[in-house]
């Protein structure tokens, strides 16, 4: 604030000099900050400041000088004030006169006012103009007091007031600064001042100039003047006077027009008044006289001085001229003169201020640094103690973290090394336990081959043993006879105890010469190589003994069943070698006694056939014998036939197929060498010797029998082969088994006898299991062995049970291969009669083999349970389907030879053959589909295509047509069901849409003809083609009877029934009437009569009445003749046969109360006969 | 006991001998591949479900064994067929000539059954014989689809058995929707048509 009120003098001090007052811009910056200085102050004291505005110039003061009662020459006029009241400015207008006396600008609301609002020192005040404000505005301000803002809307009047103020300060400034020092000068200025133009608004009035002027030394200055100005001066200072009269008297009139009574004191104060102006007329009279004295003695002065003036001059001869401007000179001089003392004083001033303000300065700056040096001091100190904070909450926080982490880290390695500690401990567990499993093993690999040697060489003694012990017998057999001959030839002839004696050596040195063989080496060469082989190899683990992968051989069942499966055999294998189970192993001990025995019995003889082979073949041949006995097998059945073909028969096939290269059967067998067995480790890759080996094999038999040339299948057979025997004999094995066990044309391009054994097997099952067979019909299930019965089991059959087989089929033909399908299928057979969707039955069905776990117990079931089984059987239904299978395949075969014939590139293949009968059947379904599709369109047709061809094929239809709607015949078409069939119920035998949706439902419930029924069908309604009568008769078998313990007594223990003797009665009959004795030729009209009397019926008693009908044996026979006593039945009609003449039926033997000749009841035997034949008459 | 599907498919597999008609199963029943797959020998089959659109369909899907003289066995399995898929090798020339001969062989066993023909082993281009262009041009003749997959490689043998089943699926919609329409008819012209006329026109 000090600072401030420095400066506010200071510019007040500056405001003197005019230079100042022309650049108003440093000003403005001053009066700028000072403001805001008063604004501040002023929300603390409401204290208006001042701002006269000089409003509308020339009409106020033009107002100024009409309005005002006294029409002065004072520097008055109309401004408007700024009042600043609480922040709001608002103008007001004021009347502002100066005071020439007292040296104040004062102020009113109104001209007329006597008293003033406020005044202005004149003297104290500073003027400035300021930017902020409208340039015709002014501020006048007096040190620590508010500043006067004025304002006027004309520039050039602020300024004249503005030059006029500032003129009039200066001069009351100078005259008190001539008070001091006596000198003047001001007046002759403000005289010149006189002469710039004024607006009116400015009066000059010198009669002010003069009352101001008490001071005799302004007198004096004044006298410098020229005179002729005097005059006017008092002229305007009566003028007033006189003005102020007459409006006195104005005054005065009116109050005597209006008051009456009070007009006598208003006259008694007048009068005083007035007297009190002539007083004070008379004593301005009085001082005017005065002053006129003291201009007459200046006056006189002067007229002094100008004489010795003129005399000076007249002296010096200088000029009045020259005299005046050098008196001129002189006061300008003198004017010059204060004017720079002045200049000088204020520069002193300025400079002992500004010394201070330097000085001031300096503190200021020196305090600035004092406080910049503790600012930056506590700067520093709050930083550092920022820093110090942050620090030490980092520090605390660190502290914290650091000191929970810590903990838990403890925390944590304690448990970790305890952990550590617990899994250092279990490795080492670990470890020891890994070493002593390894040992362990080890150890137990060890004492397997040490068990297995022990076992190995056990068996070669006891083979051995065996075999000394044969030899023993037979030595001693030899010896006895010997002994005997020598016995009873004592005395006769010591020749011939010589040659007995000899043959005895040579026995014995025979017997030692054998001894002296490696037996075992002599029947397993084959096998030795293979353990080799085995040891060698390192992967043993995966193979088993046979090369077959452990791991791939039951990949295909499903994961579940796989693992029942597993844990099944597991269990079994688990028995088997449990000690605990001394039974099992006695009885594989024994099974192994009785093979030693068998083959040591052997010898180096040729293997015959016999009951105990079969037997034992039956239980299964040991690994290490196989090679040997399949080997034999194998040379029974094909011993002539090598006989035939030669000794070099396969090598020169060898060399035949190595110089042959055009084999049209070489491009499957490539196809398939690899795809025969490759879960073997024989046959896993191209290299493998068995393929190879397997190529040649299979390559050869293509050559030996072009028309079976290779097919699917004998691959297999062919590798099965090769795992036990070299290649010749692998290639003996094939044809055999192609030749001589299976039936003919089993491989052939049509395969027709799998075929029909597929049909044969069916009805098997049905005959052998009747509720599996309906139970998989039902759910219209195919069974679909072909693979089995193709590869003799080497499909989806594991190789332990598949060699099993093998072991019996090369002994006793292809027989066992019905047995063992059936044998799987009741092995499992409970198993699929619960089942009861198709899907999941065909699906257990295909892995059946894998399924099955209990070699034995198949076995059991193939030759035990499924007994009686006769070869008879089977090769009598394989007849009947061969025929049937047959025909319809030529039937076929010329249906496709109607089709387009296509390029054949399979040469080994003739193609053209589809046999099945289902296809024949859905071929007539076809037909009657075309039929039913013809009427459908035409009938869509409708009359737009009456003479159409194809409406004379409708026409035609619609004679044997059934009526009914399209739309039945539609649906019968989509269902394949032919409109005859169907029961009619609508008006003149229409069908209706009922009836083909009751049929439908009904065949839905219906179950289709077995191919035995369906046979049977046709057979018995071809029967009724033939005109033929029936008789019945009874007839006694007293004497029958009477004669048949004698016979059976002769027939020695064979089971005598009645049908041989019927028999016998009735071909014996048919002596008499040969006729009978015929078929009948439908193609010609003709019987053919035999003379020989064949009797076909074979286990008649075994059979059932409709088996009978359908037996092969049986057909081209003449006479039927059936029991059906056996089964219980009294009377029987039976349906003749077609082809034949007669058919008999025999009833039960009833006993019944009879009477004989005598008429006496006695008990007989009685049975009932029907007898049916064919009506003709030249037979009657 | 209830169905655990919507519908059941029967497809067949037919083609030359080791074309991969057997590997194709495998990959796609299984997952599996081998390349030394054992001869099929007759028939196999596998079951397999999938989804399409939503509905659950099983399918039985048999794998016939390829040399000729197996037609006559192979031949019962067309029947109830409702999809065929014919599978050459497109490393094998001749494999690609017998499809029509397959495709006849379909002809002379079905009556009307969705067919897809599928070049298999496309999966070295070296050995590549059967142009896609080749095929494609005589698949289009003949109106089938024709699809080439490599069961070693796993390239198109799913989208190939889903083509094939949405085939299936969509022939057996068409015909319950014709069999349906059919009986309408069937049931407005009984309606709609006077004794007199019905005499006539049908019987």
């Amino acid at each position: 604030m000090q600072m401030d009120l420095i400066s506010f003098e200071q510019e007040h001090d500056n405001t003197v000099s005019p230079k100042k007052v022309d650049s108003p811009n440093g000003y403005g910056e001053m009066l700028e900050d000072d403001q805001i200085c008063k604004s501040d102050n002023l929300n603390s004291q409401p204290s208006p400041s001042l701002v006269v505005s000089f409003d509308d110039a020339s009409s106020s003061t033009s107002d100024a000088t009409a309005v005002a009662p006294t029409p002065s020459s004072r520097l008055s006029g109309y401004f408007n004030k700024l009042g600043i009241k609480g922040g709001i400015r608002n103008y007001k207008r004021r009347w502002f006169t100066f005071n020439d006396s007292t040296g104040k600008l004062i102020y009113y609301r109104n001209p007329g006012e006597l008293t003033p609002l406020d005044e202005v020192d004149i003297r104290k005040a500073t003027f400035s103009l300021h930017p902020q404000f409208k340039d015709s505005s002014f501020i006048i301000k007096i040190s620590n007091d508010k500043p006067l803002l004025l304002e006027t809307n004309d520039r050039s009047v602020a300024l004249l007031w503005f030059d006029t103020l500032q003129e009039l300060r200066k001069k009351y400034i100078m005259d008190e600064d001539l008070n001091l020092k006596g000198q003047s000068g001001g007046p002759n200025e403000f005289y010149n001042k006189d002469n710039i133009p004024s607006n009116g608004s400015i009066f000059y009035d010198t009669n002010v100039f003069v009352s101001n002027e008490k001071d005799p030394p302004v007198r004096v200055k004044s006298d410098l003047e020229p005179p002729e100005t005097k005059p006017p001066n008092r002229l305007s200072v009566f003028g007033r006077i006189r003005s102020r009269s007459t409006y006195l008297v104005s005054g005065r009139k009116e109050s005597n027009k209006s008051n009456g009574c009070s007009q006598c004191s208003d006259y008694e104060s007048s009068i005083v008044n007035l007297t009190d102006d002539l007083n004070a007329v008379e004593n301005e009279l009085e001082a005017s006289r005065e002053v006129i004295k003291v201009l007459q003695l200046q006056l006189e002065a002067t007229v002094r001085e100008k004489e010795s003036l003129i005399e000076i001059c007249k002296s010096h001869s200088i000029t009045d001229q020259m005299l005046h401007t050098l008196a001129q000179r002189e006061k300008e001089l003198t004017l010059t003169e204060s004017r720079f003392r002045q200049s000088e004083n204020k520069v002193e001033k300025l400079t002992a201020e500004s010394q201070r303000l330097i000085k001031e300065r300096d503190d200021a700056k020196e305090e600035l640094n004092l406080m910049r040096e503790l600012i930056h001091v506590k700067d520093q100190t709050v930083m550092s103690l920022t820093n110090k904070i942050y620090d030490l909450e980092k520090g605390r926080k660190d502290e914290t973290a650091n000191n929970e982490r810590s903990n838990i880290r403890k925390l944590e390695q304690d448990e970790l090394e305890s952990l550590k500690d617990s899994v250092n401990a279990y490795q080492l567990q670990n470890k020891c336990l890994n070493k002593e499993i390894i040992a362990l093993n080890d150890i137990r690999k060890v004492l397997e081959k040490k068990q297995q040697e022990l076992q190995l060489k056990c068996y070669d003694w006891e083979a051995r043993c065996c075999q000394i012990h044969s030899k023993l017998l037979s030595l001693l057999k030899e010896l006895k006879q010997t002994m005997e001959m020598s016995e009873n030839s004592e005395e006769n002839d010591p020749q011939q105890l010589i040659s007995s004696n000899q043959s005895i050596k040579t026995l014995v040195t025979r017997l030692l010469d054998e001894n002296s063989l490696d037996i075992p080496l002599s029947w397993k060469p084959g096998n030795r190589k293979r353990s080799e082989e085995h040891t060698s190899s390192s992967a043993d683990m995966d193979y088993d003994e046979l090369g077959f992968s452990l791991k791939q051989s039951d990949c295909e069942i499903e994961f579940n069943d796989k693992l029942a499966v597993k844990s099944e055999a597991l269990n079994k294998m688990k028995m088997k070698n449990e000690g605990s189970e001394p039974a099992v192993a006695r009885q594989q001990f024994e099974w192994k006694y009785r093979w030693d025995y068998f083959i040591g019995n052997l010898g180096s003889n040729e293997l015959q056939k016999s009951l105990e082979l079969k037997v034992l073949l039956r239980t299964g041949v040991p690994q290490e014998y196989r090679c040997k006995i399949w080997r034999m097998l194998i040379n029974i059945r094909i011993r002539n036939l090598k006989e035939r073909l030669g000794t070099n028969y396969y090598q020169n096939l060898c060399t035949k197929s190595a110089e042959c290269k055009v084999n049209p059967a070489a491009k499957q067998i490539e196809l398939d060498l690899l795809r025969t067995l490759p879960n073997n480790k024989h046959f896993e890759n191209i290299k493998s010797p068995g393929i190879m080996r397997l190529r040649q094999v299979l390559t050869c038999y293509s050559l030996h029998s072009p028309a079976v040339g290779y097919c699917q299948g004998m691959n297999r057979l062919a590798a099965v082969a090769l795992l036990f025997m070299p290649e010749e004999d692998a290639f003996w094995t094939l044809v055999a088994i192609i030749e001589n066990i299976m039936p003919p044309d089993y491989f052939t391009a049509n395969l027709l006898g799998a075929h029909v054994d597929q049909f044969v097997l069916r009805e098997l099952l049905n005959e052998k299991m009747p509720n599996l067979g309906a139970h998989l019909e039902k759910h219209h299930i195919e069974l679909s062995l072909f693979s089995w019965f193709l590869t003799c089991f080497v499909d989806n059959v594991p190789s332990n049970i598949y060699l099993r087989i093998w072991d019996v089929f090369l002994y006793e033909g292809n027989k066992v291969l019905f047995r063992f399908a059936l044998a799987f299928l009741k092995y499992h057979s409970t198993a699929i009669l619960s089942m009861n969707d198709s899907l999941v039955i065909n699906q257990y069905i295909r892995l059946i083999g894998y399924r099955t776990t209990d070699v034995d117990h198949l076995c059991h079931i193939a030759f035990n349970q499924l007994n009686p089984f006769r070869m008879r059987t089977v090769k009598a239904k394989r007849l009947h389907h061969t025929q049937m299978v047959t025909n319809e395949l030529n039937k076929l075969d010329s249906i496709r030879k109607t089709l387009p014939v296509h390029e054949n590139n399979d040469n080994s293949d003739t193609p053209n053959l589809l046999v099945l009968v289902e296809i024949r059947l859905r071929g007539e379904s076809k037909q009657a589909l075309v039929q039913a599709d013809q009427v459908d369109q035409v009938a869509d047709l409708e009359a737009s295509q009456i003479c159409d061809s194809q409406t004379t094929n409708f026409l035609d239809c619609k004679v044997d047509k059934i009526s009914t709607t399209p739309a039945v015949r539609r649906i019968a078409a989509q269902n394949n069901i032919k409109l005859s069939n169907v029961k009619v119920t609508g008006r003149d035998g229409r069908i209706l849409k009922e009836d083909l949706l009751k049929y439908l439902e009904e065949a839905k419930n219906s179950v289709p003809f077995t191919v035995i029924q369906r046979a049977m069908f046709k057979s018995m309604t071809q029967s009724l083609k033939v005109p033929h009568f029936g008789l019945s008769n009874k007839m006694t078998l007293s004497n029958l009877l009477n004669i048949l313990p004698n016979l059976k007594e002769r027939a020695r223990g064979i089971k005598l029934t009645f049908m041989p003797l019927f028999m016998k009665a009735l071909s014996l009959a048919l002596n008499d009437f040969p006729m009978l004795n015929s078929s009948i030729d439908e193609k010609n009209e003709k019987y053919n009569t035999y003379g020989l009397i064949v009797t076909n019926i074979k286990n008649a008693q075994n059979l059932s009445i409709l088996e009978i009908l359908r037996r092969d044996d049986l057909t081209g026979g003449t006479i039927t003749s059936y029991i059906i006593g056996s089964i219980g039945g009294l009377f029987g009609i039976p349906v003749i046969s077609p082809t034949e003449v007669v058919i008999v039926a025999i009833g039960q033997i009833r006993t019944v109360p009879i009477f004989n000749e005598k008429d006496e009841i006695v008990k007989g035997y009685i049975i009932n006969i029907f007898c049916q034949r064919i009506t003709k008459p030249s037979i009657e | 006991m209830s169905k655990d599907y919507d519908h059941l498919f029967k497809l067949l597999i037919i083609g030359d001998s080791g074309v991969g008609k057997s590997s194709l199963l495998l990959r796609f029943a299984d997952d599996t591949f081998s390349g030394n797959y054992i001869t099929t020998i007759g028939v196999d089959f596998k079951i397999k479900t999938l989804e399409v659109d939503g509905q659950k369909i099983k399918l039985q899907i048999w794998d016939t064994a390829g040399q000729e003289r197996f037609r006559t066995i192979t031949a019962t399995y067309y029947r109830g067929t409702h999809g065929v898929i014919v599978v050459y090798d497109v490393s094998n020339g001749d494999t690609f000539a017998n499809v029509k001969r397959w495709l006849h062989e379909i002809d002379q066993n079905c009556e009307d059954v969705c067919r897809i023909l599928v070049g298999n082993k496309n999966d070295d281009p070296n050995l590549k014989v059967v142009l896609t262009q080749d095929a494609q041009r005589f698949a289009d003749q003949m109106g089938i689809e024709l699809y080439e997959t490599s069961a070693k490689e796993n390239v198109n043998v799913e989208e190939m058995f889903m083509a094939i089943t949405r085939m299936v699926l969509r022939s057996k919609k068409e015909k319950e929707q014709r069999q349906q329409q059919s009986q309408d008819n069937a049931i407005r012209l009984q309606k709609g048509s006077a004794h007199k006329g019905k005499k006539n026109k049908c019987c």
